[in-house]
């Protein structure tokens, strides 16, 4: 069998930019959704859900969790224990009165989502072990992706890889983290926050990239467990500001991608779908970046884990029978824009003036007024 | 304005160079005309003739003598009209020299046909009212020998019926006219020897006629056979109106038809989408392959004055039958051929290096961070390409060597090349590894700052800080977490940023002063200041005061002075 791939997001950009539609590029890469994919969506946005109802994905294979406060109410009522690290008092009036539109740009809220919906997550995924047990498959490989600026996405850096590595403790967790976009065009209060809040999922990822003792609740029956390892072992970093500055003999070091966050999260979905729907570029890039992971992702720098991975695929093609066609319309809009030139000049079209008519000169306006009258 | 060579040897600056030409031209060409010898043999040959007649049978003469005046003119002008076709304007060469320069400057190649028809309007209005006159003038030559001739016969008439009959007045006469060798006409009657005398008397009238005439002919051959040339400019001149009418309306449609190809293919380009169909491209292939106007033109079943006839349509399909003819010889494409130009001298390493360039890891970091310290490795790099022919194999490798990359793992895919058809591809997919989130550090630290600000605002206002810091930090122990760029780092990263502010700062071509003079290398009093010292690393930086929104430098100050004294780590805040 295929090496299984799980791809994971929460948050709206997440979802609708990234997962989406890297789920139906693999769904157009093989005809049909391949075996060995899977993928879970978790969000609070009435669009998102819309969304991947309109993909038409296979429910078993692509999951989607709704996140909603009402299930954090629920959640707070039944198990209030679970929520020990994630709740304060204070937040009462915010659970009570907050609007439950899936727009939060608070993580806190965004985490605590995550974390009502932890059931939810957690059959699914089991879900996923199952089948894959059934098809006597290695461990698969499983790709997270945060956009983590605002609430769902950074509120899903804590819990979302505990679930992950709870059901799949021999996986390898491969964070792909999208870098804010055009955060100097935000308001600047937004801006501030959404880069409190990536630099504060860095911290998190970095923290938890190395092999730390944490706690956490998977199962109402176990309640808290304390677990050890490590929760991410690869990051792939995505940012629109691109381009290796010690590459000073090139014209242009630092390059910024056009086309801002739909873009870049394009070229995330491109990524995904190239890697879980086994593009043969991207396969021999696996094998390499297998290499890479064994020999490099646990040596260490200044005391932090050189675990950080860039890539970027660029594309140069042409369609012939395109070409072909441009071809000939080029070349008749050449040749008939040249010969264009040829057209009689109006203002030296003195013939076109006048007429002789047995030696008598007539203007066209004077003949045409003489028609006029007969 | 620039020589416009027709053919060789003839160059016409314009329309009116050429018309001074033409007309230098033509009039050695009439001149030539008017002493032609088979002209001259012609116009002997017919008044002789009409001549004799009026001698030998007056009255048959006076009845035909219009008729030979009608004859002459008309045989002197047939051949002159000829002789000026066989000698003059050869309009066959006129016509390819046309064909072949119109495709190359069409506004000049009209400029000078119109020159040229201008010359021969000119010429022709002159001829015209020449020959005119002279056949005027001719005309009335005649009708007065006519009229003297009438009057001349009837005067021998009237002497021979007043004159009294006689044998001996006969004998008489035939004697004196044998004695003056007139033997053949010395039998005649009185009466025709009377009437001969008498049109004698009237050739000088005559020949004078004649004479006028065949200017006339001259002149007037000239001018038909001047006015069929023009006739056949004004003819190619319409055909080029049409024509060019034609093909702008050409162009327009086929500059919609080839934007609407492939979409947005002539748009903005995305640097690492790169669509390898552009306009220069097809330029490139376009001159290489001489598809141009000229070449068009220069068809032999062309003819000039058949330009424009067949109509738009006609024009259009014949037009793409040409090209695709010869796009026939181009030869299957690779790659190389299209990143090339399809010059095979071409060199490719310049647009694999763009591309290269174009497609570096998304993410701005710096791999020579990590040489700061002595246990770090050098990033991983891997380039991985496939292709749909492996034409580029080795001007890949060299771009990668030009931009300091590793040899790439290059392979052909045959079944997406296979499956694509038509479609030519190159992907390059960039992996770096083995790199930490320092290696990010410059793109990182001004969020960082941001971070610390917003994480201490809190503080400052002792009113949410608890709230606040347990919404964006959503797990207590994050707190403690140690920060993701070392504290060495950030120091350089900080005196980079002061320095850099200093710079922009700076007036434009001040003296550096002398390090006594001013201290510690700083550029005037603030150098000292907001240099960063290792003894006060925390120092904020004027940027990074600056980046703190709605603050003032004070206040961040004691912000981080209290942080410091705080829970909240050092590391936290904003140095």
């Amino acid at each position: 069998m295929r090496q299984p791939f799980i791809i994971v997001g929460a948050g709206t950009d997440v979802s609708t930019r990234v997962i989406l539609p890297a789920c139906q590029r693999i769904r157009e890469m093989h005809g049909s959704w391949p075996n060995h994919v899977y993928a879970l969506i978790a969000d609070g946005d009435e669009q998102t859900r819309t969304r991947y109802t309109q993909a038409k994905l296979p429910a078993d294979r692509a999951a989607f969790v709704p996140l909603s406060l009402v299930q954090v109410r629920e959640a707070l009522a039944w198990r209030r224990d679970e929520f020990r690290d994630a709740w304060r008092d204070d937040w009462q009036q915010l659970l009570v009165q907050g609007p439950d539109n899936g727009a939060c740009m608070v993580p806190a809220i965004g985490r605590m989502m995550m974390k009502a919906a932890r059931p939810a997550i957690i059959q699914h995924l089991r879900a996923f072990e199952r089948r894959l047990d059934a098809q006597g498959g290695k461990a698969p490989e499983i790709y997270v992706v945060w956009s983590p600026v605002s609430g769902t996405s950074r509120g899903s850096v804590v819990d979302l890889p505990r679930y992950l590595r709870a059901i799949f403790p021999e996986s390898p967790i491969h964070a792909v983290v999208v870098h804010p976009v055009g955060v100097e065009e935000l308001d600047p209060a937004v801006a501030r926050i959404f880069q409190a809040n990536f630099i504060e999922a860095l911290r998190l990822i970095d923290h938890y990239s190395n092999t730390v003792s944490y706690e956490t609740w998977v199962d109402d029956q176990a309640g808290w467990q304390r677990f050890e390892g490590r929760l991410v072992d690869t990051v792939f970093s995505f940012d629109e500001q691109y381009g290796n500055t010690r590459f000073r003999h090139l014209a242009e070091t630092q390059r910024t991608l056009p086309g801002r966050l739909e873009a870049l999260t394009s070229r995330v979905a491109d990524f995904l779908a190239g890697v879980a729907g086994g593009d043969p570029l991207y396969e021999r890039m696996r094998a390499r970046f297998a290499d890479a992971e064994m020999h490099r992702a646990d040596r260490r720098l200044a005391g932090h884990r050189t675990y950080l991975f860039g890539v970027h695929e660029a594309r140069a093609s042409l369609d012939m029978k395109a070409f072909k066609q441009a071809l000939i319309e080029r070349v008749m809009e050449r040749i008939g824009g040249r010969l264009a030139e040829a057209k009689r000049p109006e203002a030296t079209d003195a013939h076109a003036q006048s007429v002789t008519l047995f030696g008598d000169t007539l203007g066209r306006a004077e003949l045409a007024g003489d028609m006029t009258q007969e | 304005m620039a020589e416009h060579t027709l053919g060789v040897g003839l160059k016409f600056r314009d329309g009116e160079e050429a018309r001074r030409w033409l007309l230098d031209h033509l009039e050695r060409l009439e001149e030539s005309v008017a002493d032609a010898a088979d002209i001259h043999q012609t116009s002997a040959t017919l008044t002789g003739d009409a001549l004799t007649q009026l001698e030998s049978d007056p009255l048959a003469f006076r009845k035909s003598a219009v008729i030979h005046f009608r004859d002459l003119l008309s045989e002197v002008t047939d051949r002159a009209a000829s002789r000026a076709e066989r000698e003059g304007l050869n309009v066959k060469a006129l016509e390819r020299l046309v064909l072949s320069t119109l495709g190359t400057r069409p506004s000049h190649t009209r400029e000078i046909l119109e020159g040229l028809a201008a010359g021969f309007r000119e010429r022709i209005d002159r001829l015209s009212v020449e020959g005119n006159a002279a056949h005027e003038g001719g005309q009335g030559e005649l009708d007065d020998a006519l009229g003297g001739l009438d009057r001349a016969l009837e005067q021998a008439v009237r002497r021979w019926e007043s004159a009294p009959l006689g044998i001996w007045n006969r004998y008489r006469r035939r004697r004196k006219l044998k004695r003056q060798g007139l033997d053949h006409v010395a039998d005649l009657p009185e009466l025709a020897l009377g009437l001969a005398s008498a049109a004698r008397e009237q050739r000088p009238s005559f020949e004078q006629a004649w004479g006028h005439v065949v200017r006339a002919g001259i002149h007037l051959g000239l001018a038909r056979s001047y006015a069929a040339t023009l006739d056949w400019l004004v003819t190619v001149l319409h055909g080029v109106d049409d024509l060019a009418r034609q093909a702008g309306e050409l162009a327009r449609e086929a500059a919609q038809r080839r934007r609407r190809l492939k979409g947005d293919w002539t748009g903005a380009r995305v640097p690492d989408r790169h669509n390898l169909l552009s306009l220069e491209l097809l330029d490139e292939v376009i001159d290489q392959l001489e598809l141009n106007a000229a070449a068009f033109l220069d068809r032999s079943e062309v003819k000039a004055d058949q330009l424009g006839a067949a109509g738009r349509q006609v024009l259009e399909s014949d037009l793409r039958r040409w090209i695709e003819a010869r796009l026939g010889a181009l030869p299957d494409a690779g790659l190389r051929d299209v990143l090339a130009g399809f010059r095979p001298d071409a060199d490719v390493s310049g647009p694999l290096v763009e591309l290269l360039a174009a497609g570096q890891p998304l993410m701005r970091f710096n791999d020579d961070l990590h040489r700061l310290w002595p246990e770090g490795h050098p990033a991983q790099y891997y380039v991985i390409a496939g292709a749909t022919d492996d034409s580029l194999h080795d001007a890949l490798a060299d771009a990668c060597v030009a931009v300091g990359l590793p040899s790439p793992l290059s392979e052909v895919d045959a079944a997406e090349a296979e499956a694509t058809g038509h479609h030519l591809e190159l992907r390059v997919l960039q992996l770096v590894g083995g790199l930490a989130w320092l290696s990010e550090a410059e793109r990182l630290l001004p969020m960082m700052v941001t971070h610390a600000t917003v994480m201490s605002e809190a503080d400052a206002q002792l009113e949410t800080r608890e709230g606040l810091r347990a919404a964006l930090r959503d797990t207590l122990e994050s707190e403690a977490i140690g920060d993701v760029l070392p504290d060495k780092l950030r120091r350089s990263l900080r005196e980079l940023d002061v320095l850099r502010t200093q710079a922009l700062e700076a007036p434009r071509g001040s003296v550096l002063p002398a390090p006594s003079a001013s201290g510690a290398g700083g550029n005037g009093s603030r150098g000292p200041k907001e240099r960063p010292s290792e003894d006060s690393p925390d120092e904020p930086s004027t940027h990074e005061m600056a980046s703190a929104p709605g603050r003032s430098a004070e206040r961040l100050t004691a912000t981080a002075k209290g942080a410091g004294e705080g829970p909240i780590p050092s590391a936290d805040i904003p140095n």
